[in-house]
């Protein structure tokens, strides 16, 4: 018979555990968020992805989407931005999963929970979706 | 115990690599743009003040929840066969998007013992499209930028899902 009073006394153990391990890489994970918005205004970011289309405005797209911080008030109106200055829907759609799935301020967080192996490979098996989707959206639109 | 001591080793190796992380650019944007990484700072701190709390209550609930549920219940369902990986698909869109309240969730299943394709797909799912984000695509784009975007990656989580599966599935990935 499983005692469950137990079980949730040991998982709240853990949790709290977990919780100290991961507080320190989620200060840094802030932290390396504010100084990436103070490097990057949003101004470069859409001078520079917001002048090439195409497969080239695909690839853009999705090398900067990686540097954008991860919070949508961020992120997304840097690619509405990047709609207004004229980039190609390839290259929009590309940028929007790269920052969604690969924002380097997100890693830490993900790390602390589920390990760097886990981290690596969902990286590789992720990496193909900004190219695809965006080489989708730049044949359909 | 030796797998508690390797454990101990990679996360300090983590703290490692992210502190240095953190001092160098912390570090390179007081040298360029001091006015603006303290406005920054500020920003942040105020976030943090109201994540941490409701971070903190998502870990506990999470995983003492997921670890009442039965692993051959997760076994059965969080596998990573074709079926496994579309519940995970569609599942994702209910996980939260903001890490620290989502992945807590996925711990436990991973804990559960959920295999590496159901989680993938589980976690791209709910990155690109948890419930939590879609309004504010909707927000923040024009309409037709959001409906293409959700469109174009709409089948993405799950062939991610496939492809950890086929070249992830035997790989001890889980954290020691």
């Amino acid at each position: 018979m499983l005692d469950y009073k137990t079980l949730v006394a040991k998982e709240i153990k853990q949790s709290l555990r977990l919780t100290l391990q991961v507080l320190p890489l989620i200060v840094c994970g802030i932290l390396i968020s504010a100084a990436i918005s103070a490097l990057l205004p949003p101004g470069m970011v859409m001078k520079f992805g917001g002048s090439e289309a195409g497969v080239q405005g695909i690839l853009i797209g999705g090398a900067i989407g990686m540097f954008v911080p991860g919070e949508p008030f961020l992120g997304l109106p840097i690619a509405a931005g990047l709609a207004k200055a004229g980039a190609g829907y390839g290259g929009l759609v590309a940028f929007i999963s790269s920052w969604a799935l690969f924002s380097v301020t997100l890693y830490p967080a993900e790390v602390a929970f589920l390990g760097w192996r886990f981290v690596l490979l969902r990286s590789l098996v992720n990496l193909f979706i900004p190219l695809l989707a965006g080489f989708i959206a730049y044949l359909i639109v | 115990m030796r797998k508690e001591e390797n454990g101990n080793n990679q996360l300090m190796l983590v703290y490692g690599v992210m502190a240095a992380l953190t001092a160098a650019l912390v570090g390179a944007a007081f040298a360029i743009a001091p006015e603006r990484i303290v406005l920054e700072i500020n920003k942040s701190y105020f976030a943090m003040v109201e994540v941490l709390p409701a971070a903190m209550v998502s870990i506990v609930v999470a995983t003492t929840i997921t670890a009442l549920i039965p692993a051959k219940l997760i076994a059965k369902w969080a596998d990573d066969r074709v079926r496994g990986v579309l519940i995970a698909t569609a599942a994702g869109m209910l996980i939260p998007c903001e890490p620290m309240l989502g992945l807590p969730v996925i711990l436990g299943l991973v804990r559960g013992g959920a295999g590496i394709g159901f989680i993938v797909a589980l976690l791209t799912s709910s990155k690109l499209f948890s419930l939590m984000r879609i309004p504010d695509y909707f927000a923040f784009l024009d309409f037709k930028l959001a409906a293409v975007f959700l469109a174009c990656a709409l089948a993405m989580p799950f062939m991610s899902g496939l492809l950890a599966t086929a070249v992830a599935g035997h790989i001890g990935w889980r954290r020691q």
